[in-house]
């Protein structure tokens, strides 16, 4: 497959994330590296569950956890029971 | 008395006698984590406090246990306290064992050296300038340096095997779904299976038996039965079949372990084996797949990290700068990297040519090992290219990754697999792997233990007393 981008410019924009110039060129040669993936002929069979597994469902109901308090004292900042952050807009 | 060289089963059956006390069991195991474990930092967290047989284990921290940190080897959870614990450690506890601490990892499990971790590499017990292998370098070099009985890991490319088959002890990775995930923090999900790493192969069974079997909280928990650990050592295998790779695969290995591995094949023809050269011409590209897949789920499984709920917050002026701040500071660069090539190969107008591709080729490998497995009851392939290479030794991310290529076929197909020490190389442990095909554990285990009564190898770390 043609790349009509360059890949780790690509990534960076989705993921947000800094240090851009220290991980391109790095990035650039993995990609390369699995890239020789695309030269196998294989059918479009997506679905993989070893042997003996199914996607397995469970009904949908609520299961509550008892120990709520618990769980709020690892936020870094609460206020009553909500999670506080930064303003978004 | 060395309760390192005894079995689980043994040590219990002294207590059970009364010959023995837990006490002495842990103060045992207690003595050895004093001596070593200043000079080769193997845990994150250790516990000072003795429960039930006294049976010391060390558990991989990415794997929860109630009330304890789980940092996952990550600045990022460096304060995070987990308020669960996995099944896998509650069937431990329920059966008695004693927690002897979290032990150092990767960042997030992802690398094969333990020098991604946020708490300073874990060294060889073997060879203090060495890495003992990862991403369970820390449970490896617990184990192999008697300071606990066994320990849990966790494998998603070969981060039990490699490991332990640098420092000298059986690593096993059971089938996908044979052990639940819940309480293992998530990398690549549908590759993630928690291991098990010991000193011999029985201690392997033993702790299999008592943690595998089905979870209703993890999702792609099997039903299949978990063979009893009584019923798994009364017989050995009399006549079995067994495939091996030919030398396009082989030379994947250095020249010394090729050489050694020809010995083990001829082991195992010797103790009834009737063995034959496979072609394995998929292994070539299973690295590329493992890498495609592993990052694409791990970059959907650590978007949960955003310094919100729980974990690493850093201030931003807004929601954005935080997000980008604490990822930025929280994550080292493997994990970084990781997260880069995932978003990407699932990014549109490169899904299917990356993600789909992977997807379609692990459906090919698995009816491939099918076809391996219909005429051979076992694969026998070497679990790494060398022995531990030197501390600081591989800077290249690509070079690092090469060295799971005899791993990662196993977790992409989903098959058990285990890793037992054979021998040295200049001084240096060196591992190889039985494979088989899906929930034959049992099968294995008996090879294995086969096997092991004829290999001459001696863990020369834990044959002194304390």
């Amino acid at each position: 497959m043609r790349m009509n981008k360059e890949p780790a410019k690509e990534s960076f924009k989705l993921l947000r994330l800094e240090e851009e110039e220290e991980l391109a060129s790095q990035l650039e040669r993995i990609f390369s590296w699995v890239g020789k993936l695309q030269s196998l002929e294989l059918n479009g069979d997506y679905a993989f569950y070893p042997p003996g597994l199914s996607l397995l469902t469970r009904e949908d109901r609520i299961i509550s956890f008892k120990e709520l308090e618990r769980l709020l004292s690892l936020a870094p900042e609460i206020k009553d029971r909500f999670f506080v952050v930064p303003r978004v807009l | 008395m060395n309760f390192s060289l005894m079995t689980i089963e043994e040590v219990l059956q002294l207590q059970e006698e009364k010959k023995v006390t837990p006490q002495q069991v842990w103060d045992f195991f207690l003595r050895k984590r004093e001596e070593w474990e200043p000079r080769i930092n193997s845990f994150i967290t250790v516990i000072n406090r003795m429960e039930g047989n006294g049976i010391p284990a060390g558990i991989k921290d990415n794997i929860t246990v109630k009330g304890l940190r789980t940092t996952c080897g990550s600045r990022m959870l460096d304060n995070y306290i987990a308020p669960y614990s996995a099944t896998a450690w509650e069937r431990l506890s329920s059966a008695g064992f004693s927690l002897s601490g979290k032990t150092n990892l990767d960042e997030f499990a992802m690398g094969s050296s333990t020098e991604n971790s946020y708490y300073g590499p874990t060294k060889n017990p073997w060879d203090l300038e060495r890495s003992p292998g990862g991403s369970s370098g820390g449970s490896a070099a617990a184990v192999a340096a008697g300071m606990v009985k066994f320990a849990l890991g966790s494998d998603t490319g070969g981060s039990v095997r490699q490991p332990s088959s640098f420092c000298g002890v059986v690593g096993f990775k059971p089938t996908y779904g044979r052990i639940s995930r819940f309480g293992l923090v998530a990398f690549a999900s549908s590759l993630d299976q928690i291991g098990i790493i010991t000193n011999n192969v029985k201690d392997s069974a033993f702790v299999f038996s008592t943690i595998a079997g089905h979870d209703p909280r993890d999702s792609t928990s099997s039903r299949v039965p978990v063979p009893d650990y009584r019923e798994i050592f009364t017989e050995v295998p009399g006549k079995f079949t067994f495939a091996f790779p030919d030398d396009e695969v082989l030379e994947r290995a250095e020249p010394e372990v090729r050489k050694e591995f020809s010995l083990f094949i001829n082991l195992a023809k010797k103790l009834g084996g009737r063995g034959k050269q496979v072609k394995m011409p998929l292994l070539n590209y299973a690295m590329e797949a493992y890498y495609i897949v592993a990052n694409a789920e791990a970059s959907s499984n650590l978007a949960r990290y955003d310094g919100v709920r729980y974990g690493l917050r850093e201030r931003g002026r807004d929601l954005l700068e935080m997000y980008m701040k604490t990822r930025t500071h929280g994550f080292g660069p493997e994990v970084k990297r990781r997260i880069l090539t995932g978003g990407f190969v699932l990014s549109r107008g490169y899904y299917e040519g990356y993600y789909g591709k992977a997807v379609s080729f692990r459906r090919a490998l698995a009816s491939f090992m099918e076809e391996i497995f219909s005429s051979a009851e076992f694969l026998l392939i070497p679990t790494t290219p060398h022995t531990a290479f030197k501390l600081g030794e591989k800077h290249d991310p690509i070079e690092m990754y090469l060295e799971d290529f005899f791993t990662v076929f196993v977790n992409l197909a989903g098959l058990p697999a285990i890793s037992i020490p054979w021998g040295l190389i200049n001084g240096l442990p060196i591992g190889f792997q039985i494979v088989s095909r899906w929930y034959n554990e049992i099968g294995m285990f008996r090879l294995a233990y086969l096997m092991e009564k004829e290999i001459s190898f001696k863990n020369k770390l834990i044959q002194k007393e304390v």
